[in-house]
């Protein structure tokens, strides 16, 4: 809300086209050679045609609105630093802002490795969008010296249709602008949440009810589970009237799908499906946004895909249920490494990456994340700029979720204790915003005798942090991503031994990965065998392979490490050249040229 | 204990619910049975127009026989249609339907031209110009439209028959033919021959036969002859695709399966799996899907068959096409049918999971490919092509339709009424299966005219009266109805004396009704 009367300013950059790096000169008698040209054309990257240098937008801490969005994105565009990606408009007909950016290197940018930065998939959070932002606005800055073999792709504002609702104070929960019958009484949209109290607020509603699941806990501003016994109890709703009066408050507003929950791995009728659509149709990658993103992702190498969404403050694997959870956990390893960046970069205490389900405390059938890490095969994290740990008031720094955990709770008015996270982010409130930041419950009537109790936290607080707090919440972000880039996986083709006796060439070799990630995970190779990594040798003509290997199939590589080494004994006459050639799904091609 | 108690009887009045439901499915019901005349096997590939009697008449089916084993027909008008039903048996005041479907009598080809080879691969030619003959020769009941453009650019053909002069089509209780997507012959998907046939042998039918006719005023029989038309009219020339079209539907979708890629890399990604898709979720009116496929990669897991009891009495009326069978016949029968229809819905990604999840539609995969080809009235076909027709009518009398009846009319003050309605549903198949009711407030609803409804209870067999829901302004929500099921509503109506009011139902699939009582 505040941010929402501030407004744009624009500040300025430095010199935006330095000069690439000059391509490390390669041994006389090698030469790198192009990669190859990829099956499927990469989805439309429009070439920037030689712009005029323009002053560069510098990302400005503060909620930015679409029109801001869609602004900075086109100066970022119109500077020469950036492309545009061409994404088709929501169902509610706002145009998606993207671009990709990369150093200039010999490779083209849709032919590099991939990394996805993804803003507010989930439709509600802002703070991840602006997180993009902030890193896209230090890419930008820094365009000269990245990594001149890999690309940003940069979707800042996701899911348009929701954050538009999210900014403007009426979160419709991530929702898009697909009408839809939710609970099946053959009216579209009919029961949204309202302001019942005029306070300019849509907050929490709680409703006493016999048999609600919830009572007061032990801090009355929280709720818990009840237990036996503990009256009186309470339903949760959103604020609101029941407008159609069928018993239920808020159960069908305005708006359709979360775009984060519309993909196909884990999604289901029961999930996502009201019963009636009037005419419109709700299946997973339905509508065109998602699935030109999923179709883009498909068509690039996707290295890593980061959606910057959740209020955990944790960077969380994929996972969005216990059957995928289990899936990611088999490549621990590679999620972990990345969690490590992530960590040492924004001086977040995290050692591990834990799953989506767990670090959000429910279940996501249908996220992004599975599909994107079964699918694609790319490293796809939810990275959650805001949380209860990210900012600490004058507290000793442990007091997070995990310390909260172990604390005495009150439990003198018999009340049930708070749980961890709420009393993380209790903390949060009291002790860096004086408890401001969360409305009071308080009583109001529904009009039709109902009494009910409205409160809760207010929306740019738990959910998106304070404006003043986005500097800490975006802290590090952009240094994360800069390593994440540098720490690519990176193919080499060593030459153990090329000798020449006569005609017969001894040639040992073998594919090292000299970057700091491995080259692949587990789904890559099942899902995609074709971005397996695989090593091969070119005769030339007249050559004939006498015995050993002209290649094949490897194993992937961990950073830092090397294949098998490779034998091959060639007959070739003299002043033949062989070459070698490596590539796997995360990499650029590479390719060497050997004159024994 | 006081909880326990209230779960026993909960559980008692499920299971005397359930009761209710099997003793009405029970019931000896009238099931005219479409029984077409086995074909006259010639035993060679021989064009049966090569043979002198190739054109001759069918014999006239056993149904039709004096003393053919009939259910029902000793019932008065049990069997009869529409058409032929006097007024009262209309029901002037009850607004009932008749749900006959179509007779058994075979048309004796007086508009038949069997041009088309149902018995071997088709051409697209062929297949487009059998299209247009029966366009030309049924266009009051039949249509023709496309879904969307397969890869290559074809059109993936929609059959609509219906009486298209009567209603919209997409208003009336339906059935689905699809020809399969898995692989039939050598890798390739079955050809739209035995759709044709089934489409042609109805058309036909409703020609010759008021009754089919009629049916046709009430039904909507959706065709899909090919759903895949690359892969069927230039298997060789068709692109190879990411993955098989029969994995490629968001049921069960999984990201791996033991062959490679072959679910895709997300569901629908295929135009043809999206078109197909998308015109089934936009769609209410279809409970039922008849799939021709010959199953070859079914995976065959010996599992026991799960079905509900209203399940086994579907399998077991769409099953039992000969009524000559033996009682174990049938009952086998019916058993590999059900067994047959859980493998294609267990299958991840398929059109039957998805038309099972997605339209909680009431499957039944049929292999009409592999039966020995002969002559038949419609032409050169294997066998199993002549029992298609049969079934889908045998299904569309099941889908959910609803009939009300006016029992009394109560004067309670000048102007207030009790009007007491006995709704039911006279198909088997539920108005919203039990797994979907969550979601949905209700699949049966009403709107009245001609007086203000003021309240509205329900009355359910061995339940409490309840009041039916008001969705604003003037719609009553019923709740659910099982397949036969029957409830009793009491309409509080504020009108003047001598007013005519009407009801209108109306269920989620389609099969509306109205009734009608003048307030004196």
């Amino acid at each position: 809300m505040q941010a929402a009367v501030l407004c744009a300013t624009w500040s300025l950059a430095g010199a935006l086209h330095a000069q690439d790096p000059a391509p490390t000169p390669a041994p006389a008698h090698e030469r790198e050679v192009q990669p190859q040209e990829p099956a499927t054309p990469p989805a439309v990257p429009v070439q920037a045609s030689q712009p005029e240098p323009k002053l560069v937008p510098v990302w400005d801490p503060r909620y930015h609105s679409l029109d801001d969005v869609t602004q900075m994105v086109a100066d970022w565009i119109a500077s020469g630093a950036a492309t545009k990606v061409e994404l088709p408009a929501t169902r509610g007909g706002l145009a998606v802002p993207a671009l990709q950016i990369g150093a200039d290197g010999p490779v083209p940018l849709a032919l590099r490795p991939t990394i996805f930065l993804v803003g507010g998939l989930d439709g509600l959070s802002l703070t991840g969008c602006e997180a993009v932002l902030a890193i896209t606005s230090d890419l930008v800055a820094k365009r000269a010296t990245l990594p001149n073999d890999t690309t940003f792709v940069v979707i800042p504002w996701a899911s348009p249709d929701a954050l538009s609702d999210t900014f403007a104070g009426q979160p419709v929960g991530g929702r898009d602008h697909l009408a839809l019958d939710d609970d099946g009484d053959l009216l579209v949209d009919e029961d949204p949440p309202d302001d019942v109290d005029k306070d300019g607020l849509v907050l929490d509603m709680i409703v006493e009810d016999p048999s609600g699941p919830l009572v007061r806990a032990s801090d009355p501003r929280f709720l818990s589970a009840a237990r036996a016994g503990d009256k009186p109890r309470y339903r949760l709703w959103r604020e609101g009237r029941d407008d159609d009066h069928d018993g239920r408050f808020n159960e069908d507003p305005v708006g359709g799908v979360v775009l984060d929950l519309a993909f196909p791995v884990g999604w289901s009728l029961a999930n996502a499906d009201p019963a009636h659509t009037a005419g419109a149709t709700v299946l997973p990658l339905d509508d065109p946004l998602t699935r030109a993103l999923a179709d883009l992702m498909l068509a690039r190498t996707s290295l890593c895909v980061l959606l910057f969404q959740g209020n955990h403050g944790e960077i969380a694997r994929p996972g969005g249920m216990e059957s995928t959870a289990a899936e990611s956990a088999r490549d621990q390893s590679a999620f972990d490494a990345v969690a490590r960046l992530f960590a040492t970069s924004t001086g977040r205490m995290q050692k591990s990456a834990r799953s989506v389900r767990e670090a959000r405390g429910v279940d996501r059938p249908g996220c992004a994340l599975d599909w994107i890490h079964a699918v694609p095969g790319a490293l796809a994290f939810e990275v959650a700029a805001w949380g209860p740990d990210v900012e600490h008031g004058t507290e000793p720094k442990d007091v997070g979720v995990t310390s909260a955990r172990f604390d005495k709770d009150d439990t003198t008015a018999g009340a049930p204790p708070v749980t961890p996270v709420d009393r993380a982010w209790a903390r949060w409130l009291d002790n860096t915003r004086g408890g401001i930041g969360f409305v009071d419950w308080h009583p109001v009537d529904l009009g039709d005798g109902t009494k009910a109790l409205v409160g809760g936290w207010e929306p740019f607080s738990r959910t998106n942090a304070p404006a003043t707090s986005l500097q800490a919440a975006t802290a590090g972000m952009a240094a994360f991503v800069e390593r994440l880039a540098q720490s690519a996986p990176r193919l080499a083709l060593d030459v153990i031994e090329s000798k020449r006796d006569g005609d017969v060439i001894t040639l040992r070799w073998r594919v090292e990965n000299t970057g700091g990630l491995l080259t692949g995970i587990s789904t890559l190779a099942r899902g995609r065998p074709e971005h397996a990594p695989h090593c091969e040798l070119v005769l030339p003509p007249g050559a004939r392979l006498l015995w050993g290997e002209t290649g094949g199939a490897l194993a992937d590589l961990a950073a830092g490490s090397a294949s098998r080494e490779l034998t091959s004994v060639v007959l070739a006459p003299e002043g033949s050249v062989l070459t070698l050639r490596a590539s796997s799904g995360w990499t650029v091609p590479v390719s060497r040229e050997v004159k024994p | 204990m006081k909880l326990r108690a209230s779960m026993v009887s909960a559980i008692a009045v499920c299971v005397l619910a359930l009761g209710t439901v099997i003793a009405r499915a029970q019931d000896p019901v009238p099931v005219p049975d479409v029984p077409t005349p086995p074909p006259q096997t010639n035993g060679t590939d021989k064009p049966a127009q090569d043979k002198p009697d190739a054109q001759k008449p069918p014999d006239k089916p056993a149904a039709d026989k004096p003393g053919a084993d009939k259910p029902g027909a000793d019932k008065p008008g049990a069997d009869k249609p529409a058409s032929e039903k006097t007024g009262a048996e209309a029901g002037s005041a009850t607004g009932s339907q008749s749900t006959t479907p179509p007779t058994a009598s075979v048309p004796t080809s007086p508009t038949s031209s069997a041009v088309f080879d149902y018995a071997s691969a088709t051409s697209e030619a062929a297949y487009t110009n059998e299209l247009q003959n029966l366009l030309a020769k049924h266009s009051g009941r039949l249509r023709r439209s496309s879904l969307g453009r397969s890869r290559s650019g074809r059109d993936i053909v929609l059959l609509t028959l219906t009486d298209l002069a009567d209603g919209d089509p997409d208003k009336k209780p339906a059935v689905l033919l699809v020809t399969g997507l898995d692989p039939s012959f050598d890798a390739h998907p079955a050809g739209p021959q035995a759709a044709l046939f089934a489409a042609r042998d109805l058309l036909e039918r409703a020609v010759a036969d008021p009754a089919t006719a009629a049916w046709f005023a009430r039904t909507s029989v959706y065709v899909l002859p090919a759903p895949d038309p690359d892969a069927t009219f230039e298997p060789d020339k068709t692109q190879p695709r990411a993955c098989r079209l029969d994995h490629n539907f968001p049921a069960e979708w999984k990201p791996w399966s033991s062959e490679t890629c072959a679910q895709g890399p997300y569901p629908l990604s295929e135009p043809e799996t999206r078109s197909i898709a998308r015109f089934l979720s936009q769609r209410s009116n279809v409970g039922a899907v008849v799939l021709l496929s010959r199953g070859a990669d079914l995976a065959n897991s010996g599992a026991p068959v799960e079905e509900s009891e209203l399940q086994r009495i579907l399998f077991a009326r769409v099953a039992a096409a000969d009524a000559a069978a033996s009682e174990d016949d049938k009952r086998t029968a019916a058993e590999a049918l059900a067994r047959r229809s859980q493998a294609f819905e267990r299958e991840s990604g398929s059109l039957s999971a998805f038309c099972r999840e997605r339209l909680s539609a009431f499957l039944v995969p049929l292999d009409p490919f592999a039966s020995a080809v002969g002559d038949t009235p419609i032409g050169r076909a294997p066998s199993g092509f002549t029992s298609i027709a049969g079934t889908i009518a045998r299904l569309a009398r099941e889908l959910p339709r609803l009939s009300c009846t006016v029992d009394q009319t109560e004067r309670l003050r000048e102007r207030l009424w009790k009007v007491d309605v006995t709704v039911e549903n006279q198909g088997l198949l539920p108005t919203l299966p039990e797994s979907e009711r969550e979601r949905c407030v209700a699949s049966v609803w009403f709107e009245a005219t001609g007086g203000r409804v003021a309240q509205v209870g329900v009355s359910r067999g061995g339940a409490a009266d309840t009041n039916a829901v008001l969705r604003p302004p003037a719609t009553w929500m019923l709740g659910h109805l099982d397949g036969r099921e029957k409830i009793k509503l009491h309409v509080l109506v504020e009108a003047a004396e001598g007013t005519a009011v009407q009801l209108s139902l109306q269920t989620l699939r389609e099969g509306q009704t109205q009734c009608a009582v003048t307030l004196h």
